[in-house]
């Protein structure tokens, strides 16, 4: 099976190929890391959260409208307005019960301080604090604001206030405003390092990355080695076109933390401006999403916070993203025992299960989510692969085939059943389906060289000989997709597919350099077909001496038979 | 360089109602602000169109998209008609009465032709008035229309028209009386089903005849529709991640009206995403036009010409598929352009709110570097979620500005009256010669600060007066035909670059050399923006320049020809074969 789906394999923005409820709904600050702040929405958009941030943005900006025009981002000092405005509790009627209660009761905290008259201005802030967090998480900005600004206002040496109000310009696309709150923190205390980085980011969001450079060397004094700090001295290198510069600090962030996977596109950019194509290209093929790791206590504080179905999906849905698979399934337990009847978070309790190997708790948890949902596609779906894992291809089949009837554009699970229904041995169905594949999506290598193999397997050289030459011009130059053509070329028993000369030109000039055991076997076939038999001997004789090194000795038997034919003065014609 | 006109403060405070002024020190350098510089003239000239795009709750993909507009002289008689692009009921079981917002424009429900009656009085007043030809012109376009492309696809010198549509697409070919007819099936284009949005004419072969890139969005059918929801829980539009890219579509023109899809063997190697927007250019300076694509959520694509039929994609080392982080955005409209006039097309493309719009600068050979943040254009767009866009010299003072049309893709919240929650205003840019842009919204006009679902637009001097003006297409909305008030103001060079056969020629490039002022090189185009068709003349603001230039052409088929003391402030027509080579 080569084709892995929602059990093997989570995408990264989400459980499944086709996740039904891409749009999660809860927003949260939280998730940002700094070297990101540009692209927030980006990173929600690849958890299964993607749209919350974006959505919740559009609701704060609708309605600041209303209020008219509240969200003006003018830059300057921070100007408090005396008294902050009043928290008006926003209406909660589309939030889950649980995020209702929560608002609620931190509402309600205000109002009962308030109502103390012994209560301290820091006790109220907090309070007023605590309530803002709330409500930002609920994707209420404008009532955050407010929230905050209240909690600033009791508690003006406190850092935290001016933290989470600057994250929340940043995320409502006020980055001027986000720059002084920043600015603020880093006053209040010139040592956090966390604010410093995110003011050098705001800076570099402004365009003006000397700025930020000055920022990141205060922050690079503190903490030398802080990936996030080198990072962006890097990227303000990069955006002042100091190439060179930007290489030495984004190299040594990247050695420090080699998970920050998105460094790969700046360094390749470096590379690229340095006139290092090579390299350049080398890393952009690295290229992640990975940001460089920054510990932020705040806003790991504020993480978590919402006690909803949705809050607990996403969390679940991150942790699985990261293989932690434990705290995956116990974040998605939590969601379920706010909505039982939930079956995509049922689904994906599923999978976390089977990839923490419990299988039998994943299908309990597939099957439970089809009683509730039975056009749940991609329960369906990962029903199948667990189901071929274990050899079960009949009933993987009837799966496979019940997500693509719901979903008839689900194209993994297409490719797996034909991926299936070739494994079971109906090669006639498996190389329908890899057609379809083919047909939604070209670009799928694995469909094309699928249906080829089926085509042989099945006898129908000349038509696979067809079906690999579409496929060069599609992916012209692949090594297993032309090595296949060259066998078909030079091996096929129709003798109608056969082309020894034109077997040989290609294997020549596509498949020269590449040291494959597949290649040296393909270059025999096509030697052997053209008559060159000593050549063929000498090109089977590597494909074995290969085979042997790598310890494949059922390998080396088959070569064997092939090299007593060309011995023999007798081509293959076996493709396969 | 230009001088700041008005500080970023004041500008959002104008838009917001606030007092205007307060920073300013060159007020000879722009428009003035007391007078709004566009003004929207649709429903007085008699464009009465309102998109319907037939949402019924269901939350159908494509609902989202529409429309585009499409800006063609398509009775050559020197001025712009217009097309607007219809929905229609996506479930037909539901009655257009029933949808969320029932139509209340033109029916039957219909893509809607525009013949523009353009007077102009002995004293240059203008007088703009549409008429509504659909009927006769044979036009039938009763599919879920998404966008438009024009292009004179047979060389007889009448301007043709393909509509994208949520199903395969249309060809209409001009018959040169007034009628079209439909050539959807004879010329090939119907064959290929999907999804097409924007499209955009281009000969990328140097044969004469004009070729066709389709780009395609996501892999959707009605039945496949996924539930997805919004921050409050509500039921809405799904990303595009949900349903997946397929793949664009290359049409060679074969002559005799008729096209052949050569994507398999001119477009091979790349992961196409959910496309949405398409600028053709000549981006690496070689003479043979290439083509940059916009989608959705992944890597957008740049196809360079390799000069024997095929393309290669290389947006990626092109610094041009990814933001400056890394990361895929959510790219919609696009539009190529000299910004900097320096030689070369520079990208600019719009995006979902709070990724910001990119600005990607080209060093002459298709290796572009983001400077979205340090031009100002990052920032300033960041709560908006824009559509059609184009470089655009509103203020005809020789540097190209940024005008983009907004509207959001998931609802928002309002008063609950609201049945298509997903506007926003528009934004304007101007270019301040340094490298900066300046939001200068604020001034624009009235037209500027309503919230529409702004979609397509289109660009072009719809009433000949020198200057560029807008049509808006708004997804469930009015159509808006924003003119112009200011660029005539200045000087401008207006030119019509056709071939022997009468054809506007896409693509060629067109070189302003005057005495004293720095040289400008425009080109001839309608594609660009979001799914809609653009003025396929060339203006070109000149400042306070009223010096006569020399216009060099270099044309499609890579021959350049050369016209000395060109009238300025007055459309001329320059024919291939007229000038000295």
């Amino acid at each position: 099976m080569t084709v892995a789906g929602d059990v093997r394999r989570p995408a990264p923005e989400g459980l499944s190929a086709g996740n039904p409820r891409p749009a999660a709904r809860t927003p949260g600050f939280a998730t940002y890391r700094p070297g990101m702040a540009a692209q927030a929405p980006e990173l929600a958009r690849r958890s299964p959260g993607r749209a919350a941030l974006i959505a919740a943005f559009a609701l704060a900006l609708a309605a600041a409208t209303l209020a008219g025009c509240s969200i003006s981002d003018e830059p300057g000092p921070v100007v408090e307005e005396t008294p902050p405005p009043p928290v008006v509790l926003p209406r909660l009627a589309g939030l889950e019960p649980a995020v209702q209660d929560q608002v609620r009761a931190r509402h309600a905290a205000v109002l009962a301080i308030e109502g103390d008259g012994e209560a301290s201005p820091a006790t109220l802030a907090e309070a007023y604090g605590e309530l803002g967090l709330v409500l930002q998480a609920a994707g209420f900005y404008e009532a955050a604001e407010h929230a905050f600004l209240h909690a600033q206002a009791g508690a003006p040496a406190a850092v935290r206030w001016p933290y989470y109000l600057a994250h929340l310009y940043q995320l409502t696309g006020q980055r001027g405003r986000a720059l002084e709150r920043f600015r603020r923190v880093v006053e209040l205390d010139p040592s956090n390092l966390p604010a410093l980085v995110w003011l050098g980011e705001m800076y570099l969001d402004q365009g003006q990355p000397a700025a930020a450079e000055g920022v990141y060397d205060r922050a690079l004094a503190l903490q030398p080695a802080s990936p996030a700090v080198l990072a962006g001295i890097g990227r303000a290198a990069l955006a002042r076109e100091d190439a060179a510069r930007a290489v030495t600090y984004l190299e040594r962030a990247l050695a420090v933390d080699p998970a920050a996977t998105s460094l790969h596109y700046s360094l390749g950019m470096a590379y690229r401006d340095l006139g290092r194509l090579e390299l350049a290209e080398q890393y952009l093929r690295q290229r992640g999403g990975g940001a460089p790791g920054l510990p932020d206590p705040l806003l790991q504080e504020s993480t978590g916070l919402l006690d909803s179905t949705l809050a607990h999906e996403r969390r679940g849905s991150r942790a699985l993203s990261a293989g932690r698979h434990a705290e995956a399934a116990e974040a998605f337990r939590a969601g379920l025992a706010l909505t039982p009847d939930d079956p995509t978070l049922r689904h994906r309790l599923g999978v976390a299960l089977s990839m923490a190997g419990d299988i039998r708790g994943a299908i309990e948890q597939f099957e439970a989510a089809l009683a509730v949902a039975p056009d749940l596609a991609e329960a369906h779906f990962s029903l199948g692969e667990l189901l071929a894992e274990n050899g079960r291809y009949g009933e993987a089949v009837a799966r496979y085939e019940a997500a693509v009837d719901i979903r008839s554009n689900y194209v993994d699970a297409r490719m797996a059943l034909a991926d299936t229904l070739s494994l079971a041995g109906r090669l006639a169905a498996a190389a329908a389906e890899f057609e379809r594949v083919v047909e939604a999506d070209p670009a799928s290598d694995q469909a094309w060289m699928g249906r080829g193999v089926a085509l042989i397997q099945l006898g129908r050289h000349r038509e696979a000989r067809d079906w690999l030459d579409r496929a060069q011009l599609v992916h012209p130059g692949h090594p297993l997709l032309t090595n296949l053509l060259v066998r078909v070329l030079a091996a096929a028993p129709d003798a109608r597919a056969r082309d020894g000369e034109r077997a040989l030109a290609l294997a020549n000039e596509r498949l020269r350099g590449d040291t494959s055991i597949e290649t040296y076997e393909s270059l025999a076939m096509a030697y052997a077909e053209a008559g060159r038999y000593d050549e063929a001997v000498t090109w089977q004789q590597r494909a074995i001496g290969a085979a042997q090194q790598a310890g494949q000795a059922p390998r080396v038997r088959s070569l064997a038979a092939n090299l007593d034919r060309y011995r023999q003065g007798r081509p293959s014609r076996s493709p396969l | 360089m230009r001088a700041a006109w008005l500080g970023v403060g004041a500008v959002l405070a104008a838009a917001c109602g606030g007092p205007v002024g307060g920073t300013e020190t060159d007020p000879g350098d722009a428009p003035r602000a007391d007078a709004d510089w566009f003004v929207d003239r649709a429903s007085e000239s008699g464009l009465d169109f309102v998109h319907f795009n037939g949402a019924s709750g269901a939350f159908y993909y494509p609902e989202i998209l529409p429309p585009g507009v499409g800006l063609l002289d398509y009775d050559n008689d020197g001025d712009l008609d217009v097309y607007l692009v219809q929905g229609r009921m996506l479930d037909e079981a539901v009655s257009p009465s029933d949808a969320l917002v029932p139509p209340s424009g033109s029916t039957p429900l219909t893509g809607r032709l525009y013949r523009n009656d353009l007077q102009v009085a002995a004293d240059g007043a203008r007088s703009l008035r549409f008429t509504d030809v659909t009927a006769e012109s044979g036009i039938v376009a009763e599919g879920f229309g998404l966008g438009v492309a024009a292009g004179d696809v047979d060389n007889d010198g009448w301007t043709d028209l393909l509509l994208t549509n949520f199903g395969p697409a249309s060809l209409y070919l001009n018959q040169g009386d007034g009628t079209f007819r439909d050539a959807s099936e004879s010329s090939g284009i119907d064959g290929t089903p999907g999804f097409g949005v924007s499209a955009a004419f281009v000969d990328y072969d140097r044969d004469g005849l004009l070729d066709l890139y389709v780009g395609h969005n996501v892999n959707y059918a009605l039945d496949n529709t996924i539930e997805c929801s919004n921050v409050t829980g509500a039921r809405d539009y799904c990303p595009p991640e949900t349903y997946g890219g397929t793949p664009d579509h290359l049409y060679r023109n074969t002559g005799g009206g008729r096209f052949a899809d050569v994507r398999a063997t001119a477009l091979a190697g790349a992961q196409f995403g959910p496309a949405l927007g398409v600028a053709v250019a000549d981006y690496d300076g070689d003479g043979w036009m290439d083509v940059y694509v916009a989608n959705d959520a992944t890597e957008n694509l740049l196809w360079i010409n390799q000069q024997d039929g095929t393309f290669r994609d290389v947006a990626l080392l092109s610094g041009a598929a990814l933001s400056g982080m890394g990361l895929a955005e959510a790219s919609m409209g696009v539009d190529a352009g000299d910004y900097d006039n320096d030689g070369d097309e520079d990208l600019f493309m719009t995006h979902i709110t709070n990724e910001g719009n990119n600005l990607y600068v080209n060093n002459g050979a298709a290796s572009f570097q983001d400077r979205s943040t340090v031009s100002g254009l990052g920032a300033g767009s960041l709560p908006y979620t824009g559509w059609g866009t184009t470089w655009i010299d509103y203020d005809n003072d020789g540097w190209l500005d940024l005008l983009a049309v907004n509207g959001t893709v998931i609802a928002s919240p309002g008063p609950a009256d609201r049945a298509f929650p997903y506007d926003q205003r528009k934004s304007l840019f101007r270019n301040l010669g340094d490298g900066t842009f300046e939001d200068v919204t604020g001034s624009a006009g009235a037209a500027f600060e309503l919230s529409e679902s702004g979609r397509g637009a289109a660009f072009g001097d719809i009433d000949n007066d020198g200057d560029v003006d807008v049509v808006v297409g708004n997804d469930t909305g009015p159509v808006r035909l924003l003119i112009n008030q200011v660029g005539s103001r200045r000087h401008w060079l207006g030119l019509r670059l056709v071939g022997p056969g009468g054809r506007d020629m896409l693509g060629a490039r067109v070189t302003v050399r005057r005495p004293g002022e720095p040289v400008l090189w425009r080109r001839a185009r309608s594609d660009g923006s979001y799914a809609s068709a653009n003025d396929p003349r060339v203006l070109v603001g000149l400042g306070e320049s009223d010096a006569r230039p020399a216009v060099e052409v270099r044309w499609p088929d890579g021959r350049t020809e050369t016209w000395e003391d060109v009238e300025i402030d007055r459309w001329t027509t320059l024919e291939q074969g007229t000038g000295s080579s």
